[in-house]
């Protein structure tokens, strides 16, 4: 019998990187029967063939190995390795091989096989979706698209939404645009590849989801995305905290350090968000999560 | 007589998951040790780094996966 997708990337793993096996088989635990349908539709959709599957098992490894190291030597500098913006656009935006390879598959299956990370896509439609939904709203603008999976999330809730989508990367826009393709969303998107982080542009309801830890002036990005929030708009704004990416270069220690700067920015906080990636390594040593934030 | 690059192998990945060297067979691997997760993981690939001073790629370090694999790379590094 042939293996579902979801058995046969477990089986990829657990042969060839079963370090990584533990997070999908607590993740499997955690959210149940929901979270094996919602990543076996991904998987069909996005990876839809064994060479593919395995690319991607490929890809989400290497991401994971290339994290660990730099988590590890984040926690004995307490700082970022990456400097500027212009370091981390050379060394990982513009870098079509390394995106398409391993960090975009790896990003985004970490959105389903980490824990913190699913329950923020959770979070994502009970806070943001459903209120879009509910209000009738018929456009969406993301800024800095990464993998599309929140886009593809909240236009399959929606169907009478469209979306714009922008990125600097054009090996993210690439990888989005197929994404959103494959579960038959592509015409009600649009795709810029474009720095959306300068003069966004007008818009009601925003998603930004991990972009301020990317750049050197986040508070700076959270004005101008004030100022172009319409009246009445709403905003879903995520973040990392104290996690080494290759391409990080902000670096948050806590969600008060973000939610000052939301309020700096003049936006009013709706809901709240924040999960870490698990228990500390030691003590003392500064953990990776997610905090992610509705405002107005 | 130097110790071999599997004894010393065998070392770091007693001390990594504090096993007795005697425990750890020539066949050990991820699916023989329980706690081999993707953070002990990190840890096997930086004590190799340290024991035998040399720096893995990230292509090798998720092909660490047993300890023939790790001879045959390590070796590959030192030859």
């Amino acid at each position: 019998m042939t293996p579902t997708p979801l058995e046969r990337l477990r089986e990829t793993m657990a042969s060839r990187y079963p370090f990584v096996v533990s997070a999908l088989d607590r993740s499997r635990a955690e959210f149940g029967a929901a979270w094996e349908a919602e990543l076996t539709e991904m998987l069909e959709r996005v990876f839809p063939g064994p060479a593919d599957l395995d690319a991607a098992a490929e890809g989400y490894a290497l991401f994971v190995v290339d994290l660990l190291r730099r988590q590890r030597q984040f926690e004995q500098t307490g700082t970022y390795a990456a400097q500027t913006y212009e370091q981390a656009a050379a060394q990982v935006y513009f870098d079509e091989e390394f995106m398409s390879r391993q960090y975009l598959p790896g990003l985004l299956l970490s959105h389903y096989l980490w824990p913190h990370h699913f329950r923020q896509l959770r979070f994502f439609d009970s806070a943001f979706v459903a209120p879009f939904t509910n209000a009738g709203a018929s456009a969406v603008t993301e800024i800095g698209i990464g993998t599309g999976i929140f886009s593809r999330r909240l236009l399959a809730a929606a169907p009478q939404a469209r979306g714009k989508a922008l990125d600097i990367s054009p090996g993210s826009v690439g990888f989005a645009r197929r994404h959103l393709e494959a579960y038959g969303l592509g015409e009600r998107i649009e795709f810029e590849i474009k720095d959306a982080t300068v003069d966004p542009e007008p818009c009601e309801w925003l998603i930004c989801v991990e972009v301020l830890e990317h750049l050197e002036d986040p508070l700076a990005f959270l004005r101008a995305l004030r100022a172009s929030l319409q009246p009445g708009g709403r905003a879903f704004i995520t973040t990392a905290l104290n996690a080494a990416n290759v391409d990080h270069i902000y670096l948050y220690r806590s969600s008060d350090e973000v939610l000052r700067q939301l309020e700096q920015a003049g936006f009013a906080l709706e809901q709240g968000f924040e999960a870490t990636a698990g228990p500390p390594r030691a003590p003392d040593v500064p953990v990776p999560a997610v905090v992610a934030y509705v405002v107005t | 007589m130097s110790e071999s690059t599997e004894d010393r192998a065998k070392r770091v990945l007693a001390d990594v998951f504090g096993l007795d060297a005697a425990a750890i067979a020539s066949d050990t691997s991820v699916d023989t040790i329980e706690a081999w997760d993707s953070l002990q993981h990190l840890n096997v690939v930086i004590a190799l780094e340290e024991e035998f001073g040399i720096g893995f790629t990230d292509e090798e370090t998720i092909t660490l996966t047993t300890l023939p694999l790790i001879v045959a790379i390590v070796d590959d590094h030192l030859s």
